[in-house]
């Protein structure tokens, strides 16, 4: 890191100075972008991180606690239209829990193995690639003026062998008999990927929870923002405890950016239409997923590096 | 008990430090004929935080304690009184490195040597390999006890003053150090060792070459020793030795405190030692800043 | 983010049918006041419509509802956020049916939908400025302690200088038997 003197910032759990302007830039930068295309414009966020020299690790925890409170703001917005499900909610946070347990888990056995810079690194490319495919293909039809078939849920009486699975458990608010195991797992996969990508994963729960377990899709937001804020907070914990990569300084920073950039987000992303919103998120996504990837095929410096271990 | 020569004790130091890595024996060979050193030096567990000496150099700088056996010759004056400028470096927000000065005093023209070591920890050396076309991590080894920082200065070049098994006993210069490889492969040991100090020295954090030690009037001795900003924090130590015709004639040892300071070394003190409650606060804290983002912008 | 409805072109029948009797009622403007009330989540807006209702069968005139939903958050995929708008939209319409039969038991005549998308305040004062026969907005207070409710807090506070029309409030406490005798 170039040292400027009096314009750094020091993040005391990364241990590493980052200038100010750079910080703040980037703070702003996420707000708009959380702004414009609300919490899911989150996952551009770590890869971003890692770009300036932020270690992946703390990249990853630190962004999990600045989740915490992003959706916490989002889901009293929600709560007051009555947009949560708790009960569903409940059945995801406890899946959540365990997937966050073992996600953390995980990523400690990863780091200490040396491979959780890559796992994260091929985790984003893959996740960045697929959802940035997807969603420039869709904008380009509707951009196009083809016409598109909002894909529709499956009807009531078509069968999925998710159905057919046990414990089953009504719920009344989205008014659904359905087994709490598909919750469940929903919960544990998004707790997986809190924990290993730092990411809430409403781009991938919020499709789920429509298509698989058929949830009305008003309450649909409210209830995978009020699960994310306790998936989060267990991440957060438990990276604190078992990695001590929780760099608050920077958590801080990231919110306050948030915050701030998202109020002129919000304003700038009422003026463009949705698909081209999409079409530009899309890009951004794509480039930042062509970032990591050459990262991850250029030759290194140097073969070598060290870290610091636990006696 | 060999028939006594000099023993050189390196004795008493201030906060009572444990001082890993240094020699606990040394051969005496290289010491005079029929020499014997002892480790001498209170072994007492490290402090949890170090303990801030007195301000001032002087009250830091314990005077080497010179023993002899029974019926040992004794040299006259072999007190060498060190000690730092300020032996205090704190590392704050804005900290973009800083230099103290190591003084001292002879009792006699000799040749000083100053060797400067960082706390010791686990070090795990990786290399990566192409897997597939992707850059990852395929081989590591874990040194116990590598001195996160390390550098020597002397009156000239460490070669000409002392022989090199003498070298290798007290550690005086970076292909000396003993880190220590936990899984023993001695034959990539030397590549991954290698590794290892070149990346250090590019951190800036193995200096490579002696830093030169200026003596005045023959007894009065100083060099001036500049840290990077991103100097790695813990307590250092500093032996000085005093040689004459290859040989140690005087050593002493005094510890250098790095240390963080301000808020982040608190927040940081915090994560490490009390991470259940760092962990709890930051969830708190992001609870709190959402309910008031939410409130400051519910009217929009 | 589609933003008005206007520009919309999925089927919206309700207002369709409104739009219809609009141009009737434009007619008879001189004879009929039109009463606006905005239709909520809240329980207020039942008070302020069966005032409404009433008012516009005594002079003739006629009830207009509004009900604006709120902006939809973006989402990364825009089949999801298309299905999302549609059943926005299709809960809207099935509150509105719901109230407009409502009204229109109580008034004797159809009322008038008008659906928009975005803030409260900010919709409903654009569509009293788009819509010249709209010639009282009549509101329900609520009584709680939070105070009466966003919209009338708006209303009054510093937005009331942008009003061509008298607001009517209707406290929430008042039961409906003391609403009738006034009506």
């Amino acid at each position: 890191m170039p040292v400027y003197g009096a314009m750094q910032i020091y993040l005391p759990i990364a241990e590493m100075s980052v200038d100010a302007f750079l910080l703040l830039g980037l703070g702003a930068t996420v707000g708009f972008l959380s702004g414009v295309f609300g919490v899911g414009g989150g996952f551009l966020l770590t890869p971003l991180l890692l770009f300036i020299g932020v270690p992946s690790p703390i990249a990853v925890a630190s962004q999990a606690n600045q989740l915490v409170a992003s959706s916490v703001s989002g889901v009293l917005a929600q709560w007051r239209r009555g947009n949560v499900d708790h009960q569903i909610g409940a059945v995801m946070i406890a899946g959540g829990v365990v997937g966050a347990v073992a996600g953390v888990w995980l990523f400690g056995v990863l780091r200490s193995l040396g491979q959780i810079d890559l796992v994260i690194s091929l985790c984003y490319v893959l996740f960045l690639g697929v959802i940035g495919g997807m969603m420039l293909v869709e904008s380009l039809r509707a951009i196009l003026k083809r016409r598109r078939n909002p894909l529709q849920r499956a009807k009531l009486h078509q069968h999925m062998w998710i159905h057919g699975l046990p414990l089953k458990m009504r719920f009344r608010k989205s008014k659904l008999y359905i087994s709490a195991l598909v919750p469940a797992a929903i919960g544990l996969f998004i707790g997986l990927l809190a924990a290993i990508m730092g990411v809430g994963g409403g781009f991938l729960m919020i499709p789920a929870m429509i298509y698989l377990l058929g949830m009305p899709t008003q309450t649909v937001v409210g209830t995978s923002l009020f699960q994310i804020i306790f998936v989060t907070a267990t991440v957060t914990v438990l990276q604190a405890v078992q990695n001590q990569t929780v760099d608050g300084v920077l958590a801080a920073l990231l919110l306050a950016g948030g915050v701030v950039g998202a109020q002129f987000g919000a304003r700038a992303g009422q003026r463009l239409r949705g698909e081209q919103l999409r079409a530009l998120l899309a890009v951004l996504v794509l480039a930042v997923c062509a970032k990591l990837l050459i990262d991850l095929f250029a030759p290194p410096p140097d073969v070598f590096s060290f870290d610091y271990g636990a006696r | 008990m060999r028939s006594a020569g000099r023993l050189v004790a390196l004795a008493g130091f201030a906060a009572g430090m444990l001082v890993p890595g240094l020699p606990q024996s040394v051969d005496p060979g290289w010491l005079g004929v029929g020499a014997t050193a002892k480790r001498a030096w209170a072994v007492t567990p490290p402090p949890r935080k170090p303990a801030i000496p007195d301000a001032g150099p002087s009250s830091a700088a314990p005077v080497p304690e010179v023993k002899a056996e029974p019926g040992g010759n004794v040299p006259k004056g072999v007190g060498l009184p060190i000690g730092f400028s300020n032996n205090l470096i704190q590392v704050t927000s804005g900290f973009t490195g800083a230099g103290v000065v190591l003084f001292g005093a002879l009792d006699a023209p000799a040749d000083v040597i100053a060797v400067l070591r960082g706390p010791e920890v686990v070090v795990n050396v990786r290399r990566r390999a192409e897997v597939l076309g992707v850059w990852a991590n395929v081989e590591s080894i874990s040194f116990d006890r590598a001195p996160a920082y390390y550098r020597i200065a002397s009156t000239r070049p460490v070669e000409e003053l002392l022989p090199a098994d003498a070298r290798k006993t007290l550690q005086v210069g970076v292909d000396t150090l003993r880190f220590n490889a936990r899984d023993g492969r001695p034959e990539r040991e030397a590549l991954f060792r290698e590794a290892l100090v070149r990346l250090k020295q590019e951190e800036g954090l193995y200096p490579q070459g002696a830093q030169r030690v200026v003596v005045q009037n023959d007894r009065l001795f100083q060099v001036a020793l500049d840290f990077p900003s991103n100097v790695p924090v813990g307590v250092y130590q500093v032996v000085v030795y005093a040689v004459r015709d290859g040989v140690v004639v005087a050593a002493a040892s005094t510890a250098l405190f790095i240390e963080k300071r301000g808020f982040g070394a608190t927040l940081f003190r915090m994560a490490h030692e009390d991470s259940v409650a760092y962990g709890l606060i930051a969830v708190v804290l992001a609870l709190a800043a959402g309910w008031a983002a939410d409130r400051m912008f519910r009217r929009s | 983010m589609e933003s008005q409805d206007e520009r919309s072109p999925a089927p919206r029948e309700p207002e369709k049918a409104g739009a219809e009797t609009d141009s009737a009622a434009k007619g008879r403007t001189e004879h009929g006041r039109v009463f606006l009330i905005v239709v909520d989540e809240t329980p207020e807006y039942e008070k302020a419509l069966r005032f409404a209702a009433r008012r516009a069968r005594r002079t003739q005139g006629r009830v207009a509802l509004l009900h604006v939903m709120p902006p939809l958050d973006f989402q990364n995929f825009g089949a999801v956020q298309d299905l999302m708008a549609n059943e926005r939209r299709q809960t809207a319409e099935r509150l509105l049916q719901r109230v407009a039969a409502k009204a229109q038991e109580i008034a004797g005549s159809m009322p008038i939908i008008y659906l928009r998308e975005g803030s409260p305040a900010e919709q409903l004062l654009k569509l009293i400025a788009e819509e010249p026969q709209i010639s009282v907005l009549v509101l329900g207070g609520a009584t709680g302690r939070e105070g009466p409710g966003p919209l009338v807090a708006q209303l009054t506070g510093r937005m009331i200088g942008k009003l061509r029309i008298p607001i009517t409030i209707v406290p929430g406490h008042i039961p409906d038997a003391d609403i009738d005798a006034v009506t």
